[in-house]
C-alpha cells in the first residue's frame, strides 16, 4: 500500500504564489517532480 | 486505466484543514474493496447501515452506539472508534495484489485565509482553498500514472456531485490536462445515491485531513510532507 499525502501550510502557499501569475491557472509543476520512495506495481 | 475516486472535506467555518483526497486502483481491487467494505460494515460487532469518517470520529449517527456521550468520549470509546476507522483503512490496503492507493491533499485554511490577505496572492490563489487543493490532488493523482508509465495506465477521475463545487472541479481538470494530457483520461461525477464507492473516497479525504492536521507544527518544516513518512501500515498517518 502506497501512501501520498501531502499539506500546504503558509510557506507553501506563499511559494505558489510566487511561482504563479494573477488571471493564470496554477503552475503546480514541483508537485510532478516529487519522488516517491516505493515504485507503485500492479 | 485506473480510476481515481475523490471528494473534499466542507468546513464552512473556515478552520483546520481542507482536504481533497481520494484513492487511486484498477478494477479488481476497487470491485474487491466494495464486497470487503460491506462485510466489514455488517460485521456483528460494528453493524452499521454505511461508514462515515466523520460520523466515525466524532460517535455520532451511526457511530453513536459505541459511545455513552459524543461530546465526552472515553478513552476507551475513543480506541473502539478508532479500531473500526483502522479496519476500514486495513480493507483499503488489501494485500500486495489487492491494493489501493490513499492520496490526498490538505489545504491549512487559517493560512491560506491569511495568504490570500495579499492582493497579489487573492489574484493567483483566488477565494477558498478548493481550486488550490483540488488541483494540487489532480497533480499527484497524474504524477502516479508517471511513476508507473511504463504500464500505459493513465487515469480517469469521478467526484462526488455537488451543487457548489463540481463545475469547479471539472474546471481544474481540464486546466490540468492541458499540461499533461497524456496522463488523464476522463472526468466524471457521480450522484451519491448513485454510486456504492461513497464512502470508500471519503475516508482517504478525512485521513488526509487528519495526518495534515498531525503535520501542522513550526518543526514539520512546512513543504511536501509526501509519501517518506507514509509508505507503512497506516497507523503513521492516524
Amino acid at each position: 500500500m502506497v501512501w501520498l499525502i501531502q499539506y500546504a501550510d503558509k510557506k507553501f502557499l506563499e511559494d505558489g504564489v510566487k511561482e504563479n501569475a494573477p488571471g493564470e491557472p496554477l503552475n503546480l509543476d514541483h508537485f510532478l517532480e516529487q519522488e516517491f520512495n516505493e515504485d507503485i506495481t500492479y | 486505466m485506473i480510476g481515481c475516486y475523490l471528494d473534499e472535506s466542507i468546513d464552512p467555518k473556515q478552520q483546520g484543514i481542507f482536504g481533497v483526497g481520494g484513492l487511486l486502483g484498477v478494477c479488481r481491487p476497487v470491485f474487491e474493496l466494495d464486497r470487503k467494505w460491506e462485510a466489514l460494515r455488517k460485521r456483528p460487532d460494528i453493524n452499521i447501515e454505511y461508514f462515515k469518517a466523520s460520523e466515525c470520529q466524532m460517535g455520532k449517527k451511526q457511530f453513536r452506539k459505541f459511545v455513552v456521550d459524543p461530546d465526552n468520549i472515553t478513552e476507551v470509546e475513543r480506541k473502539k472508534l478508532d479500531g473500526i476507522w483502522n479496519d476500514f483503512l486495513d480493507v483499503m490496503a488489501g494485500d500486495e495484489l489487492e491494493h489501493v492507493i490513499i492520496f490526498g491533499m490538505g489545504v491549512v485554511q487559517e493560512d491560506f485565509y491569511r495568504v490570500i490577505k495579499d492582493p497579489r496572492a487573492h489574484a493567483v490563489l483566488g477565494d477558498s482553498p478548493y481550486w488550490f487543493a483540488y488541483q494540487s490532488a489532480m497533480l499527484q493523482a497524474a504524477f502516479a500514472m508517471k511513476s508507473i508509465k511504463k504500464t500505459g495506465h493513465n487515469v480517469a477521475f469521478i467526484c462526488d456531485e455537488h451543487e457548489e463545487h463540481s463545475p469547479i472541479a471539472h474546471g481544474v481538470y481540464r486546466e490540468v490536462k492541458k499540461k499533461i494530457r497524456i496522463l488523464l483520461s476522463t472526468w466524471g461525477v457521480s450522484a451519491r445515491p448513485a454510486i456504492t464507492l461513497v464512502n470508500h473516497y471519503r475516508l482517504p479525504t478525512r485521513q488526509s485531513t487528519k495526518f495534515a492536521a498531525s503535520c501542522k507544527s513550526p518543526s514539520a518544516g512546512g513543504k511536501n510532507r509526501s509519501s517518506e513518512a507514509l509508505t507503512s501500515d497506516g497507523s503513521s498517518a492516524s
